[in-house]
């Protein structure tokens, strides 16, 4: 029964992720932490780290991580595929709508707006991980004049951006070079 | 060629999944970060998928509720091979994901992350998957914006975005525009041809 409510706990998460599995953040927090005093504040911070730090989808991990804690392997398994779920229905009918109406007004029109929305969100995921290495502050409306940029990581970024553009070494490549620079650089 | 030695429906599978499992268990930074990865490999590796696919998987993944990381591997692998590779690409993504959280969560329960060495690496590997994605919105950008309209649309979500409007509320708009301008387009054309 606990196994039953667990998974429609992270099938709703996974219905309401619009634009990739961020948007479950805050709703976890509120569930988890404001509701529950499952985690305190600090640990759900650990947890996020945790999530974002490790290789795979962000809110699979952390749908994982919760999952164990509630009880053990089986839980976690749960709640991941809670958490898939909806997405995996979604997708496939949209899917199959797409193809069967391959030529038509709608599904045309739908992919050429999808394409504008889909690089404006690519931009703002680059200023995401922008705030995170690049700026030592978080950058917004109020603070665009005077913004403080941590030189060496930016140097990083655009090394990575122009070898990556170049085609030179592939983006697993890069990220094992980054993460030997980094730990190199915390010694100094 | 690579596409003829991929051509039974089993080792498009394997192949499937195998990549969507290594990609889940190397790449770091979520859903977002693999999709470079997923380019990478299905477009420039094994020449399986066009860039265009490519164009469409992130415009799908940013517009239908779910995982980026999900999304995208349904996506490949409905077109590569249809509802078994979307099954498959899942399985692929879960699977890492669930053995490493569930090793972490059982060694080193809400690990402190005071590590400074570790903490340092990954704000590089951070700064290195900002200018990827900087390249990725290059080429994106290259693709999608070739008219004015373009460059106009474009300039009011970003707009919009910075002034919080509501995500979804942007998506749903910029969809809408889409369609309408489609519609239209195809009306003229026709009349045009009756003409």
């Amino acid at each position: 029964m606990t196994h039953l409510i667990l998974f429609m706990q992270f099938f709703k998460y996974g219905l309401l992720c619009l634009g990739g599995g961020y948007m479950i953040i805050p709703l976890l927090y509120e569930d988890f932490v404001a509701q529950t005093g499952f985690f305190t504040p600090a640990q759900f911070g650990n947890l996020l780290a945790i999530s974002q730090m490790t290789p795979g989808a962000v809110s699979i991990n952390a749908a994982t991580y919760i999952g164990y804690m509630q009880g053990q392997v089986l839980d976690a398994i749960i709640a991941s595929i809670g958490l898939v779920m909806p997405t995996f229905i979604l997708a496939t009918i949209a899917l199959n709508f797409f193809k069967k109406h391959q030529n038509s007004t709608f599904v045309t029109g739908f992919f050429k707006g999808a394409r504008w929305a889909s690089f404006v969100m690519v931009l703002s995921a680059v200023v995401l991980f922008a705030n995170m290495s690049v700026f030592s502050q978080p950058i917004s409306l109020d603070s665009l004049t005077s913004f403080s940029l941590k030189y060496p990581e930016l140097g990083v970024a655009i090394m990575s951006a122009v070898i990556y553009y170049r085609g030179h070494l592939s983006m697993m490549q890069l990220l094992v070079l980054a993460f030997a620079i980094g730990f190199g650089v915390s010694f100094i | 060629m690579l596409k003829n030695r991929y051509r039974s429906e089993t080792n498009i599978l394997f192949l499937i999944f195998t990549t969507f499992f290594k990609i889940a268990l190397f790449v770091v930074g979520g859903g977002l970060a693999m999709i470079p990865v997923i380019e990478d490999t299905f477009v420039r590796k094994y020449k399986l998928l066009k860039s265009d696919d490519i164009v469409d998987m992130v415009a799908m993944t940013q517009t239908i509720p779910g995982l980026i990381a999900v999304n995208s591997a349904i996506f490949v692998g409905h077109r590569l091979s249809g509802w078994k590779g979307s099954v498959v690409a899942t399985i692929g993504v879960l699977i890492p994901s669930i053995c490493i959280l569930c090793l972490i969560a059982a060694f080193f329960p809400l690990l402190s992350m005071e590590n400074q060495h570790v903490l340092t690496a990954f704000s590089y590997i951070r700064a290195c998957v900002t200018g990827i994605f900087g390249c990725v919105a290059l080429r994106l950008g290259k693709k999608i914006l070739s008219t004015h309209r373009d460059f106009l649309i474009v300039g009011l979500l970003i707009v919009g975005m910075l002034y919080g409007v509501n995500i979804v509320l942007l998506i749903v708009l910029s969809v809408l525009i889409g369609i309408i301008s489609t519609y239209k387009q195809q009306k003229e054309t026709k009349s045009e041809k009756h003409s």
